[in-house]
């Protein structure tokens, strides 16, 4: 796995890289660190911060390229994540909230937007990847994101939930009221959707997690699941259709994202 | 014959044919009756202010086990003189406040008999909820929009060729009837005539079935807010019902299933467009003010529902799902429920 981690240089980026870090723990994995600047001038100074977090992050166990860039942050980023190919680009949170991130966006904000691969999104302060919450939303690509929580629970010794939520309501005299109600492990026993796609899910965890299932809002459940279980990092799909359909989908993932007291884990594409 | 002739259904066209003209004869028979209404309820002061017509349009929509004759009937009121426009307003609020109480019943009786009340009530309940929780501050948008007179202007009516053509062919009709059944009784004909005209034109509606697989995936999906609104709006204009749309969702999902998150966006858009045929029958009254008491309504529940699905619209479907889970929580909370829904419209018009 190639992980780019992205940093302006301050105490809460180097944070951020360090979690991001614990993504890229098996042998197999690459890690870049990436400094933006803005003035030429920084490039030296910048440079020397990189290689210092570099050889800390080394003596944790990772080997670390380093880059530095001059220009735009946001775009300097993806033109390196495309460039290099990275399959996970780690970000930490900007300040801007509300107004201010409307009207002046933000880095995070726009390479979560237009990232090719998954954005790992560093938010709140967890000291360790302990517990990992994998959403999980049905198909071929929940089944994907699933995979990436598992891959990234193996190289980081984490152990992942996988969350499904119901959030249906009866609308005939024929429904079927149990499921409104039901566990993962019901599910999964009456092998119902639901639990057959929760099966699968588990299959992929190799023995790694559990499943839960959760009623009510979707948004609102996952959050009070993140909050409950004290996870360290919550893993979301970013599958948007195209086209008509993009406009008339809810976008799950940027409710997640904007208030998620952890970590966020955006999965695009591949594992 | 044509493939095109065979694909036309003329027995639809029949009924909607005979529905319109049974629908403009309730309307003129229910004018009659008001004017002959309107001094009677002065004298008995049954309804003296805006509270008493909105108790009146409530318990009415109980009477006739629908939202739509009744608001049609406020504006025959109207026409006649035995309403004011505030309260030809508040009546035809109430009436709809009073239609969706109707499908909560009937889920309640189905709970009586041993149903499962999550089951039995789901549906009814969250429907109630969102047209109360928008008609309330609506009702106030409203009544600001009628006092101050800003749409006062925004008239329509009938043009004067259509209203000539209708009352040379009602008026012998209206007369006829008039003849034989005076006074309070003609205003009580119209109703039922008016009840006839609507399951008339609801034959004539298209039926509105999408099959299972169409549907197949999008159960798992979640709408925009804004797209949920504007789709039961949308559809609500062809079927001129809100439990019949609502009905429409379930092939949204195979199991019987919605998405909680798509279902009150949908009643919010439903509770707007469920006014056309209201609207249709201020025209056809011919008063200019009709319209505009019409118009205010639509408007003011749009302007709620709007704010709500622009400023607070999440806090608002947690909250609305939280009293919901309250009411059928307990049996005990269910009961007072039903209790004072059935009581507060009698208490509003005999208070």
């Amino acid at each position: 796995m190639k992980i780019l981690l992205c940093t302006d240089g301050s105490p809460e980026a180097a944070k951020a890289a360090r979690f991001g870090m614990q993504l890229g723990r098996s042998p197999d994995s690459e890690i870049r660190l990436l400094g933006v600047v803005e003035q030429r001038d920084d490039a030296e100074t910048m440079r020397r911060g990189l290689e210092a977090l570099g050889r800390e992050l080394s003596a944790l166990g990772a080997h670390c390229g380093v880059e530095v860039r001059h220009g735009h942050a946001a775009e300097q980023i993806l033109n390196e994540a495309e460039t290099w190919q990275a399959d996970v680009t780690v970000i930490g949170q900007l300040g801007r909230r509300g107004l201010t991130r409307f009207l002046m966006g933000g880095t995070a904000a726009r390479v979560m937007q237009y990232a090719r691969g998954s954005v790992l999104l560093v938010k709140g302060h967890r000291p360790a990847l302990k517990k990992i919450l994998a959403c999980t939303a049905g198909g071929e690509p929940g089944l994907r994101d699933v995979a990436a929580a598992g891959q990234i629970a193996a190289a980081s010794g984490a152990l992942v939930t996988v969350l499904h939520v119901m959030s249906q309501v009866p609308l005939t005299e024929h429904a079927y009221l149990p499921d409104l109600t039901a566990t993962a492990e019901d599910l999964i026993a009456r092998q119902t959707r639901e639990g057959v796609h929760l099966r699968s899910a588990l299959n992929q965890l190799q023995g790694r997690g559990a499943a839960k299932v959760r009623h009510g809002f979707v948004v609102d459940e996952i959050l009070a699941e993140v909050r409950e279980g004290d996870y360290d990092l919550l893993v979301v799909g970013a599958h948007r259709a195209r086209g008509l359909t993009r406009w008339l989908l809810d976008d799950v993932t940027a409710h997640l994202i904007e208030d998620s007291p952890v970590p966020v884990l955006v999965v695009r594409g591949e594992p | 014959m044509s493939s095109t002739l065979r694909r036309i259904n003329f027995a639809k066209i029949g009924y909607a044919l005979a529905g319109l003209f049974v629908f403009v004869l309730a309307l003129q028979l229910m004018k009659a009756g008001a004017k002959v209404l309107a001094p009677m309820l002065e004298e008995t002061a049954l309804l003296q202010d805006p509270v008493d017509s909105l108790g009146f349009g409530w318990l009415g929509a109980y009477l006739v086990l629908s939202g739509s004759p009744v608001a049609a009937a406020a504006l025959s009121l109207f026409n006649g003189g035995a309403l004011t426009s505030l309260q030809t307003f508040t009546m035809i609020n109430g009436s709809r406040m009073g239609a969706s109480f109707i499908v909560l019943f009937i889920g309640f009786l189905y709970m009586l008999r041993g149903h499962e009340p999550k089951r039995s009530l789901g549906m009814g309940l969250l429907s109630l909820l969102t047209t109360w929780s928008i008609y309330l501050p609506a009702m106030l948008v409203g009544t600001l929009l009628l006092t101050n007179g800003t749409l006062d202007h925004v008239h329509m009516s009938a043009s004067a060729e259509l209203a000539s053509f209708m009352d040379a062919i009602f008026d012998p009709i209206v007369a006829w009837i008039t003849g034989w059944a005076p006074g309070l009784l003609i205003f009580a004909v119209g109703v039922g005539v008016i009840l006839i005209a609507f399951n008339l034109i609801d034959r004539a509606l298209p039926e509105l079935k999408l099959g299972g697989t169409e549907f197949e995936l999008t159960p798992r999906l979640v709408y925009r807010p804004i797209v949920m609104f504007a789709l039961g709006g949308a559809v609500t204009v062809v079927s001129m019902s809100v439990s019949v749309s609502l009905s429409l969702l379930v092939p949204l999902s195979a199991r019987g299933y919605v998405r909680r998150e798509n279902v009150i966006p949908y009643i919010m858009g439903a509770n707007i467009t469920t006014f056309v045929d209201t609207l249709v029958a201020s025209v056809l009254m011919n008063r200019p003010q009709s319209f505009t008491i019409v118009l205010v309504e639509m408007l003011s529940v749009a302007i709620v529902s709007l704010i709500v699905l622009a400023f607070i619209y999440r806090p608002y479907e947690r909250q609305l799902l939280r009293l919901g889970s309250w009411i059928t929580g307990r049996r005990r909370n269910l009961t007072v429920f039903m209790l004072t829904m059935i009581a507060a419209p009698i208490i509003l018009l005999l208070r």
